[in-house]
């Protein structure tokens, strides 16, 4: 009987732990795209840190695509300061927990020099720490939480435009546009994201708009309770801020509901272009990234990548993209990969990336020129550029 | 008024799709005392199948969703084997120890496996079916979601006749009510066991399908829906058909007025308030009976 017993869950036990190392060996990816040694053995060694697992793995896999692209492209190249660069890559799975082990992984077990990662802002949040303990450099032209920077973190280079920044330039832009009188806002349940939806709120009732806000948990699939008040409420523009997953769902559904109403985001997920084209037509955007931006880095990105995917890529994988331009940059000036001259260099950064011209201010943010752009029959048409005029 | 019909009408909707998972939960309870912590699987599994011989094969939705469900409930007669096989000669307690920890594994087992060889991203299954918004009165619908509830409400009517009517669905009653009696009039317990895990896993796994036709799929799906089977199958009563309909039907509604009129992040606080309520003046459920 013990033996009948023990032989069935001694035999899932195995097969657990065959998934579990099938999983981990997956998320767990040392990828090098030099000549396949560990370590800072002649080689420049950087750490990235994305969401290969979960929900927003749509995203992380193909921001990662990007980095390992440009990577690639700048070995063939001859590498940076005469080194070959290799990628260490960890999952975070967008949590702050799982993403800060994998920065700590990352520094001290593969020496890495410099760090990229880790999309959401609270993941990325758990990064910092990390940086400031082992004083290595983290560059992220995405995460978007101004309370980021606002730490002072030294070591933390933030290089997208803010929350509060889109929010600014963006919201009495569209105000002037549309003459918008009554509008709801629709946020998923985060503190940043609510944070960046009350700055909204406060741009727009500023403007004289009536407003009204709607949250719903991360993982909500069902929005017909919202979209029911939203018809009752009957606002002319809905501004809508949440993950490209719940969008994917709450913009299908929308457009089901028949609600005629404006609807501004902020940046288009390619995979709301790719899933739901229909339902997303005519939708405005106040856009870090355009696909048809005609800057050249930003048209040899697009072909680049196109021809390695197959598909467009969006704000997140340009984002990433971004990241390695400026920290590839910064090595080049700074002529060596030691943090603190390279740091220095980072503090410096005066180029041109996907997203348009990047400096660093003071508190180490970086920005660049807002895009209002409009979603029409396939293709991101960009209606208007508002200078970057700082944080 | 207008918005209650609406809110109620939305709760119709997720309210059929419970009931799908809690029919096949409660029966598999009923007549085999078995908690099946994989029943989130077979949803999740059933989904998957789906989403591949549509995306893949290029199979109508229809025939996909009926073949899928098929497979699903021979994978759960593999299951049912299983725990027949190793289980059979168990004291009761010993038993009840065995199938939750066998199915919290297979649970595990089945989640991580699609996520290993499927990936982790999300996935739509395509149905063809419009949905553009109809208006009925007060009340906007779609094709789709009217679908939904026609095919929950028309499986439960099918199997509630089969349980009352058919001679099969007597001997699966007799065999919920006293399992020895039902064997010692020659009723064979072991073809109604197979059957009724194939019934329940077919069941759940034609709701993970609607639901990732209305929304999307993904490996860890089954969790959640596992958690509000149990909650209707506790909230209609153990073992009770009846009462996981009703209680499907109760939750759904109850989730959406709450949605509608509070917030959606209090949606399940308050559902699950409810359901604690219910149990404090009724322990056995809506329709459930008191053991003896």
């Amino acid at each position: 009987m013990i033996r009948k017993l023990a032989v069935l869950p001694l035999a899932i036990s195995i097969i657990l732990l065959l998934l579990v190392g099938c999983g981990s060996s997956t998320s767990t990816t040392s990828t090098s795209t030099g000549t396949g040694q560990s370590g800072t053995n002649g080689k420049i060694v950087i750490g990235v840190i994305e969401v290969l697992s979960g929900p927003e793995s749509y995203d992380g896999l193909r921001m990662l695509e990007a980095v390992k692209m440009i990577t690639e492209q700048v070995n063939k190249e001859g590498g940076l300061l005469g080194k070959q660069i290799e990628l260490k890559i960890e999952d975070g799975a967008g949590e702050t927990a799982t993403s800060a082990n994998a920065a700590e992984k990352l520094v001290a077990n593969d020496k890495v020099q410099a760090l990229i990662g880790a999309y959401a802002s609270t993941a990325t949040a758990g990064l910092l720490p990390i940086v400031a303990k082992y004083e290595i450099p983290l560059v992220n032209c995405v995460s978007q939480d101004p309370k980021l920077s606002e730490q002072g973190n030294k070591w933390f280079f933030q290089g997208t435009l803010l929350n509060s920044t889109i929010a600014k330039t963006g919201v009495p832009e569209f105000v002037k546009m549309f003459g918008i009188k009554k509008a709801a806002i629709v946020v998923i349940n985060s503190d940043a994201e609510l944070e960046y939806s009350d700055t909204y709120k406060t741009f727009l009732t500023d403007q004289g708009v009536a407003v009204t806000q709607m949250s719903f948990p991360e993982g909500t699939q069902d929005f017909s309770s919202i979209l029911t008040k939203l018809k009752s409420e009957a606002p002319d523009t809905l501004f809508i801020n949440m993950g490209s997953n719940e969008g994917v769902n709450f913009l299908k559904q929308l457009y089901e509901s028949g609600l005629k109403a404006r609807v501004v985001a902020s940046d288009l997920y390619q995979q709301w272009a790719d899933e739901i084209p229909q339902a997303i037509e005519g939708m405005y955007f106040a856009a870090r990234y355009a696909v048809s931006d005609p800057n050249p880095v930003n048209q040899r990105f697009v072909k680049d990548f196109q021809a390695r995917t197959g598909k467009l890529p969006d704000d997140s994988v340009a984002g990433d993209y971004d990241s390695m331009l400026v920290l590839f940059d910064a090595i080049t000036r700074a002529g060596t990969i030691e943090p603190q001259a390279l740091r220095q260099a980072l503090l410096k950064t005066d180029m041109e990336i996907t997203r348009g011209h990047i400096e660093f201010d003071a508190q180490q943010r970086g920005g660049f020129d807002t895009k209002i752009v409009q979603f029409k029959s396939g293709q991101l048409v960009i209606l208007k550029t508002i200078p970057f005029a700082g944080v | 008024m207008q918005d209650l019909l609406q809110q109620v009408f939305n709760g119709l909707v997720v309210g059929s799709v419970y009931i799908l998972m809690a029919v096949g939960l409660t029966i598999i309870f009923g007549v085999m005392k078995i908690v099946n912590f994989a029943h989130g699987e077979f949803y999740m599994v059933g989904a998957y199948v789906a989403f591949y011989l549509v995306s893949l094969a290029g199979l109508n939705f229809f025939v996909a969703l009926i073949l899928a469900s098929v497979l699903v409930g021979l994978f759960g007669i593999l299951i049912e084997r299983l725990i027949n096989r190793f289980g059979k000669d168990m004291a009761e307690l010993e038993y009840t120890y065995f199938t939750i920890l066998l199915t919290i594994a297979i649970s595990l087992v089945l989640a991580n496996t699609v996520n290993v060889l499927a990936g982790p991203s999300q996935h739509q299954i395509a149905t063809g079916i419009s949905t553009a918004p109809i208006q009925i009165g007060p009340v906007v619908v779609s094709e789709f979601k009217l679908l939904v509830i026609v095919i929950a409400f028309s499986l439960s009517m099918i199997f509630g006749l089969f349980l009352k009517y058919s001679k099969f669905g007597k001997a699966m009653r007799a065999t919920f009510e006293n399992r020895e009696a039902a064997a010692s009039v020659g009723i064979n317990t072991n073809i109604i066991n197979m059957v009724t895990f194939a019934i329940g896993a077919a069941m759940a796994s034609i709701g993970g399908i609607l639901v990732g036709a209305m929304f999307n799929i993904f490996p860890f799906m089954g969790s959640q829906a596992s958690l509000k089977a149990f909650a209707v199958v506790i909230l209609g009563g153990l073992g009770s058909f009846i009462g996981a309909v009703v209680g499907g039907l109760a939750l759904g509604i109850i989730e959406s007025i709450a949605s509608g009129y509070f917030a959606v992040g209090y949606k399940e606080a308050i559902s699950f308030v409810l359901i604690i309520l219910v149990l404090v003046f009724r322990p056995e459920g809506l329709a459930g009976r008191i053991s003896r």
